[in-house]
């Protein structure tokens, strides 16, 4: 009897592995050569006709199932041969060795089976077009997060790089004058020479947050394309055996920290800063004095629009280069010429160090209007993502049974 | 030392490896013989437990290098290309596990070396074209229509045209350190890779069937045989998966460039600029017009942002994921040496990673 179940239980898994090769493609497929040809598909090779074709993704996807169960049931022959051989040559370590090798493959497939539901779940949460704007799946709506934050930050690098770009040509421009070998220079723009510093930490915090994004994107492109089909396998069959267990966990862990909670992370921030907008607008309604701030010098603390994406060129006066302001004669043209009108923080008018202010002040007031995005959206969205990862794979490591220290992944945060 | 899987491999480890580890065994063997006749002599029931003990350790350490042996002829018989098709991954080139893994090594170094190449030439345009000065002379003598005056001396303006990068620079200066950082993680990982196969496991082994049996160098034979089962198995497996995701990792089918939006950045690969003119060439150059310059760099327009992206996917492929491969291979160690009865503290070493 025992014989009986045993090769029914044989015949069953090599009918589950040749099931893979007997799958068609679906009427219509498209042909492909890599996974990026089939948009929020997957490419896969069909044996018959020899050819790849698209196949849908879906949280389900019968080919992820025979993976894994490809994957399983390796093990599970393999845990076989050595229950077999210990039976065989009477060695009660290699049954007992078998026996609870057997027992973490069960562990594994309650594992596996979590890891399906969840997804399914969160999956069914993640169409709602409420939150994602009906995408197929929570890696696609992440990844679509992901690319529209890129382009936001892209575009505020971009508008502090033509600022920078117009108002280092205008700190640059310098006077000069000589006859028969006697002559002057003079720096009337050196105050605009002020604002370089800042325009550089600009540039290098939204630089990292393009960096920050772009390595999200890739783990989630590795996700979409290999986490569930590949990774994940690969880590059931090594975790199975001793020798590769850790290797095995690993694999596991990171498998499914990319497939779950990388876009968790994604979309979980995303819906605080959408909630953050939101909310905002309400207190709108409610205080309506504190968003009447045209002039931030006024009300600059309280005014949460300020804070809000704006993606207005930033203002820069013109600079005379021969006007130092310093001498005498120089003042007091400067002063009748601007009599009455000058401002702290007005453009063109006033003498050089009057518009090297207002220059500065726009430059303020812009990086003020893209704090919302480098540091809400494309700083701490990827730092929450990536620190979900780590400690998941911390967590998932030290659930599939394997001790690895990952503290390098977490400084990577 | 033979290359792993070449055609002289067999003969090393039929003809080296193997003749040394039962070299090894033998002399292990023939101690334990000794003491076991010493411990009859003089009576000592703890000497022949040790003996005991000893003879099953030494048959765990023969065994792990039978094993060894056996995985790693399996490995060179595997054809990654075949195993890709049957995980629905198509157009991976053919080879065999210990050459994938190599592969993938060298394709996310050829990869991170293209980023940083790309960051590297935007940031020389940038420094070069930040110190290009013009003088617009319009030195005007009793109200002469143009600079008559610039005949006598100079009058006018200085200014830098393409002064304005300081932001870009600032982000791309980042960007070159981690790109630098990426290619040094890809070499390195090359050359613990390129070590293990050119043999130190092979070392390893007999050494550690003799240290295991040693009185108080257990821990240290267990040590180098985890060490050669780890590095010989677990690590090349690894990487050789990371070979399988190829196309999106390292972007193998579009030349180990990234692909971003803007001009392509195989267009910023080229070194021999303005750089290789002379002096006199570039300021002649320059007299063109400050157009003319931008466009000896940049003859499609620059793409600062494309390299910044490049660079982030770079640190993905050739810096997060080996430390995975090799974290993995380290927890394996200490997984083996408990297997052999052992515990060894990595924390250190993980920390170096």
């Amino acid at each position: 009897m025992k014989k009986l179940i045993v090769i029914a239980i044989f015949l069953f898994f090599v009918f589950q592995i040749t099931s893979v090769y007997a799958m068609p493609p679906e009427p219509n497929a498209l042909k492909c050569k890599k996974n990026a040809d089939c948009p929020s598909k997957q490419c896969v090779f069909d044996k018959d006709t020899n050819e790849n074709y698209c196949v849908p993704v879906k949280p389900l996807q019968p080919t992820v199932w025979q993976n894994a169960a490809i994957a399983i049931t390796t093990s599970l022959i393999l845990v076989g041969l050595i229950f077999m051989i210990g039976m065989g040559f009477s060695i009660n370590e290699l049954q007992f060795m078998a026996k609870e090798e057997f027992f973490q493959i069960i562990a594994v497939v309650v594992m596996v089976a979590v890891l399906f539901g969840s997804s399914g779940l969160l999956n069914s949460l993640s169409t709602n077009s409420a939150f994602t704007g009906n995408a197929p799946t929570i890696q696609a709506a992440s990844a679509a997060i992901i690319d529209s934050t890129l382009a936001d930050t892209t575009k505020s690098l971009t508008n502090t790089a033509l600022y920078d770009e117009k108002l280092s040509a205008e700190a640059s421009r310098s006077y000069s004058c000589s006859i028969s070998g006697i002559g002057y220079t003079v720096s009337g723009c050196g105050g605009f020479s002020m604002l370089a510093t800042p325009i550089s930490m600009a540039g290098s915090i939204s630089g990292f947050a393009i960096g920050e994004l772009s390595a999200m994107k890739k783990l989630i492109d590795l996700s979409q394309a290999y986490a569930i089909t590949l990774l994940l396998p690969f880590g059931i069959v090594l975790r199975t055996f001793k020798l590769t267990r850790g290797a095995g966990g690993l694999i596991i862990a990171v498998a499914i920290s990319l497939h779950l909670l990388l876009p968790i992370g994604v979309i979980f921030n995303d819906m605080l800063a959408q909630n953050f907008l939101v909310a905002t607008d309400l207190a709108k309604v409610k205080n309506p004095e504190k968003y009447t701030c045209l002039d931030a010098q006024k009300n600059s603390y309280s005014c949460v629009k300020d804070y809000l994406p704006d993606n207005n060129p930033i203002e820069l006066s013109t600079c005379n280069p021969s006007n130092t302001g310093s001498s005498p004669v120089g003042r007091i043209f400067g002063a009748i010429s601007t009599l009455g009108t000058s401002e702290i923080g007005d453009f063109n008018k006033g003498d050089n160090e009057d518009r090297a202010i207002g220059s500065y002040i726009a430059l303020r007031r812009s990086i003020r209007s893209q704090l919302f995005i480098i540091l809400i959206r494309a700083t701490l969205g990827p730092v929450l993502a990536l620190t979900l990862v780590a400690a998941g794979i911390r967590a998932i490591t030290a659930l599939a049974g394997a001790d690895v220290d990952v503290s390098a992944i977490s400084r990577f945060v | 030392m033979v290359e792993l899987c070449s055609p002289d491999f067999g003969k090393f480890i039929m003809g080296t490896l193997v003749p040394l580890s039962f070299y090894a065994a033998i002399a292990t063997a023939g101690l334990m013989a000794f003491v076991f006749m010493i411990a009859r002599m003089i009576s000592n029931p703890r000497l022949l437990v040790w003996v005991e003990t000893e003879i099953l350790q030494l048959g765990i350490s023969c065994f792990s290098v039978a094993m060894i042996v056996l995985v790693v002829n399996s490995f060179c018989g595997l054809d990654f290309s075949s195993l890709g098709s049957v995980f629905g991954i198509p157009n991976i080139p053919k080879a065999n596990l210990y050459q994938a893994a190599a592969m993938y090594l060298n394709e996310s170094a050829i990869y991170s070396h293209n980023a940083m190449t790309v960051v590297r030439y935007h940031l020389e345009a940038y420094t070069v074209l930040s110190y290009f000065n013009a003088f617009n002379c319009d030195f005007t003598v009793a109200g002469s229509a143009f600079g008559f005056g610039c005949f006598f001396g100079y009058g006018g303006e200085n200014l830098q045209p393409f002064g304005g990068y300081g932001a870009y620079m600032a982000a791309l200066n980042i960007f070159f350190n981690s790109t630098v950082i990426s290619y040094f993680t890809a070499m390195n990982s090359i050359m613990i890779l390129l070590f293990t196969y050119k043999g130190f496991a092979f070392f390893f082994l007999p050494l550690g069937i003799f240290l295991r049996s040693m009185p108080y160098l257990r821990p240290f034979g267990s040590l180098l045989i985890s060490i050669s089962l780890a590095f010989l198995i677990v690590y090349p497996l690894i990487l050789s998966i990371l070979y399988l995701t190829g196309d999106v990792t390292v972007e193998r089918v579009n030349g180990y460039f990234a692909k971003v939006p803007g001009p392509d950045l195989k267009d910023f690969y080229n070194e021999a600029e303005i750089s290789s003119k002379s002096g006199a060439g570039q300021s002649l150059q320059a007299l063109g017009g400050k157009d003319v310059v931008f466009k000896s760099y940049f003859p499609n327009g620059d793409n600062p942002i494309g390299a910044m992206i490049f660079a982030g996917y770079a640190f993905i492929a050739a810096t997060f994921l080996p430390t995975v491969a090799l974290l993995g291979t380290l927890a394996s160690v200490a997984y083996i040496a408990h297997l052999y009865g052992d515990e060894i503290d990595l924390s250190r070493v993980v920390q170096l990673v």
